[in-house]
């Protein structure tokens, strides 16, 4: 899939792990790590929005468009 | 109280796909049994045969009375007073010489025939196979949507054959051009329209239920 999630780049930059981020977003591990692998079909509205307001970032510095080759 | 009724429903369906095997099966092998019996009689100890030395085929034949046209034979059904009542026959079949009857529409027919009976044994096994899955709650899972299209292709091969033994039978029938007055006669065969049916509606049905799984799994992929 081009759409590739950054999420652990900016879990990294804000030093925040897995389960502390999953906790505050109030959604379980197991989920998160769907999403952060890329493994995620679809993102809901309302988790972007969580991610952005836990890790103050923008949607693009998350989600990035790659076309494939 | 939704659970409990698809389990029932589902023993329900096993229990008559089960019966409706079984109970004409163990008449086929009683009727075979006997069969058997009397050709080892006839052909070890020499007892006397209870076929007829030439080889005959039935030929199955419905009848349309072109009148008001009755039998009343002698031994017709009777009141309890002893009142003989007129028959109406509507379907008969008639033994004919083996050596009028067109051998390739014959062959077709001995040949498709056991393959139906054959095909008939995945079919049900893959009917029960589903059943079960839809007893253990495993309802919209990928197996059991190729089981329905495992189903509903056999199905479609048998009622081809089932097609193939009627133009045969059809074949025979305008072949010996038979007749009776009084009545006009066809071959007793009518195109399998209902199972046509079935394993079309299967296989849409199988498609309907591989994109409700995708469905389920994107639905499940989305966080």
């Amino acid at each position: 899939m081009p759409i590739i999630v950054n999420l652990d780049v900016m879990m990294a930059r804000r030093k925040i792990s897995l389960g502390d981020l999953a906790d505050k977003m109030g959604i379980t591990p197991s989920n998160l790590s769907i999403l952060k692998t890329g493994k995620a079909k679809a993102i809901r509205f309302s988790t972007l929005e969580s991610i952005c307001q836990i890790l103050e970032c923008q949607p693009a510095d998350i989600l990035e468009y790659k076309p494939d080759e | 109280m939704r659970k409990t009724w698809i389990y029932l429903l589902s023993v329900a369906i096993i229990g008559i796909v089960c019966a409706s095997v079984l109970l004409p099966g163990i008449k086929m092998i009683s009727h075979f049994s006997e069969g058997f019996t009397a050709g080892y009689n006839a052909g070890v100890k020499g007892e006397p045969k209870a076929t007829p030395t030439e080889l005959e085929v039935p030929i199955n034949m419905t009848f349309t009375p072109t009148g008001q046209t009755y039998f009343q034979p002698n031994d017709s059904i009777v009141f309890a007073n002893g009142e003989k009542l007129p028959i109406l026959i509507d379907s008969v079949a008639v033994l004919a010489p083996q050596k009028n009857v067109p051998s390739f529409w014959q062959w077709l027919i001995i040949i498709a025939y056991p393959i139906e009976i054959i095909l008939l044994i995945p079919l049900i096994w893959t009917f029960i196979k589903f059943i079960i899955n839809i007893s253990r709650q495993d309802i919209f899972i990928r197996k059991n949507a190729k089981l329905l299209r495992k189903f509903s292709y056999i199905l479609l091969i048998i009622t081809i054959f089932e097609i193939l033994t009627g133009i045969g039978h059809e074949s025979i029938f305008h072949a010996l051009s038979l007749s009776m007055q009084g009545y006009s006669i066809d071959a007793n065969w009518s195109f399998p329209w209902s199972d046509l049916l079935l394993s079309a509606i299967g296989l849409l049905m199988a498609e309907i239920w591989m994109l409700g799984i995708k469905i389920r799994e994107d639905q499940e992929l989305t966080i």
